[in-house]
Parts: C-alpha cells; structure tokens; sequence
C-alpha cells in the first residue's frame, strides 16, 4: 500500500465525519507520510508502520461520535455513539449492547404506559361529552345522565393531567438516561482502548 | 509481551513525552514507537482525542525546507493528568515488581 492508497482508505473510512474533521486528520497523516519521506522511509513501509487505515478510521469515528453524543445527548447522537463503538470490535458488543438494550427497553415502556394513560384518558372524556349529549344512546338506569358525565369528564381530566405530569417528569427523565448513557460510552471506549487497539 | 498492557501505557508516554518538550506529530510518533511496538496510525486519534479534551493546544510552526508543522503543547491540565497517570502507574508497576520478586505465602509456583 502506498501514500496514496493509505489515504484514500481513510478517506472512505472517515465519511460520515464533517469535511472540517476529515480535513484536518487526513493532514496529519499527509505531513505524517511527508515526514517519513525525507526521513527516508519508503511510502510503502510508512503506510505498513501506521496500520490498517479503515480501522484506524473506526477509531477517530468512535471517538467523534462519543464526544458529539457528550455535548448533546439525543436519541440519534446516542444511538450512533453506540453504533459506533460496537463496530470497534465484537468484544465492545457485551459491554455496549447488553446495558444499552436495557436503558432503551425500559424508556420505551414507561413512555408505552403513559402514551395509554393519555390515549384513555382522551377517550373517558369523549365518550362522558357525547353521553352528555345524547344520552340515549347509553343504558345507565336511575343515575342522572348529566352527573354521570360529569363525573366520567373529570374522572378523564384527572387522568389526563397525570399523564401530563408524568411526561413532563418522562421527558427530564429520559435526557438525563441519555446523558448517563453519553457518560457510559465515553467510560465504555477509554476500558476497550485500555485493554485493545488504541 | 502482552498487547492489552503496553496499550494502557501510550497516554502516560505521549503525556510524559510532551511534559518534557513540544513535538511534533511525526517526531512523537516515532519516539514512542522507537521504544513501544505500537501500530503508528493510532497514536494520532489519541492525540487528537486528548487534545480536544484540553491536555494539549497545538500551534504551527516554519520547519526548515517543508510546510510548517504542528507542534502539540501540554497544558496545565494535561500536566496535572500526567502527573496522575505516572503516579497510578508507578504504584501498580511498584505493585507488581514487588509479586514478582517474592513468592506468596512462601510457595514457588511450578513452571508449566
């Protein structure tokens, strides 16, 4: 493998990373092969010294994914975050997966309970207005239809409002999960880079 | 020797490096891997990693007969986790020197 070759190889190993990024790392191996040259090494033996380009592209992409998903913590920057430090290596699947599969599960169902407590709620209260307004179309016998409605109309509020509540207390809940998450990576890439390739 | 171990020392020795004078990229590769069998093209995602944590500031400089070169400078803060590093290190080392030297509880383990 030559110069040219090396540099290719990381190129399309660094392609989802901003232009600005690529730029500059392809640079610093660029004086790194420039170097070398008037050091009066071979372009060849240069490139070999330096390793497999595509896993050195592995790398700088876990580390900039890792360090995105630190400053914000989203859904998507996490996700990739995680993407991208499994694809270091088969070994990192244990220690990422398994912990991130249970954060995503649980986020997922408590957001599934409150998604139902709302979409219930919504429906008391739809059905107490329409019961208000024709009560004819539903048997109750001896209660006053209107106080009835009544009762099932606040009955839905009240429940509306605590899924409310709850998402509000959710939504904190999950940005935090997700910076907890953010710090697990970080944590999780410094161990692998201990005790693997750098 | 053990691939895992000596990996767990190439921040303390590119920290330690830089304690003692700025380099520049190619010159502190090499002096790591004249020392430590070390795949070059990896120490560059550690500096530029440890750079953007704030243990190094980088600055351009006119180099005789090229284009001008990054030099990389250690920071206060890149000093203090040197300093740190090196203490660790020193105490586990200390550590396992001392295992090495005496048999526990008396008993010389047969070679296999």
């Amino acid at each position: 493998m030559d110069r040219e070759q090396f540099l290719e190889s990381l190129e399309t190993a660094l392609k989802s990373l901003p232009e600005t990024e690529v730029r500059e790392i392809l640079e610093d191996y660029q004086m790194h092969f420039q170097e070398g040259t008037s050091d009066g090494r071979e372009e060849a033996d240069i490139a070999l010294a330096l390793g497999d380009p595509t896993a050195i592209g592995r790398i700088f992409r876990a580390d900039f994914m890792v360090a995105k998903a630190g400053h914000s913590a989203t859904f998507k920057n996490v996700a990739g975050a995680a993407t991208a430090v499994i694809g270091l290596g088969l070994f990192n699947l244990l220690f990422v997966a398994g912990p991130v599969l249970v954060f995503f599960i649980l986020l997922v169902a408590v957001w599934a309970l409150i998604a139902m407590l709302a979409l219930v709620s919504i429906t008391v209260i739809v059905a107490s207005v329409f019961y208000a307004l024709f009560p004819s179309w539903f048997i109750v016998g001896g209660v006053s239809p209107f106080l009835l409605a009544l009762g099932f109309f606040s009955l839905g509020l009240g429940a509306l409002s605590l899924s409310g509540i709850l998402g509000i207390a959710m939504a904190f809940l999950t940005r935090f999960c997700f910076r907890l998450l953010a710090g697990y990576l970080k944590f999780n890439l410094e161990f692998i880079r201990r005790r693997k390739s750098v | 020797m053990n691939t895992q171990f000596k990996k767990g020392a190439l921040v303390l020795c590119v920290l330690t490096v830089l304690n003692r004078k700025d380099c520049y990229g190619y010159e502190l590769v090499q002096t790591i891997s004249k020392n430590i069998d070390v795949a070059e093209g990896t120490i560059y995602p550690l500096l530029r990693r440890l750079a953007s944590e704030g243990y190094f500031e980088t600055y351009l400089q006119e180099s005789a007969g090229g284009p001008p070169r990054k030099y990389y400078r250690l920071t206060e803060k890149g000093q203090e986790y040197r300093d740190e590093l090196a203490e660790e290190w020193t105490a586990f080392t200390t550590g396992v020197s001392r295992i090495l030297a005496a048999p526990i509880n008396g008993k010389e383990r047969s070679s296999d």
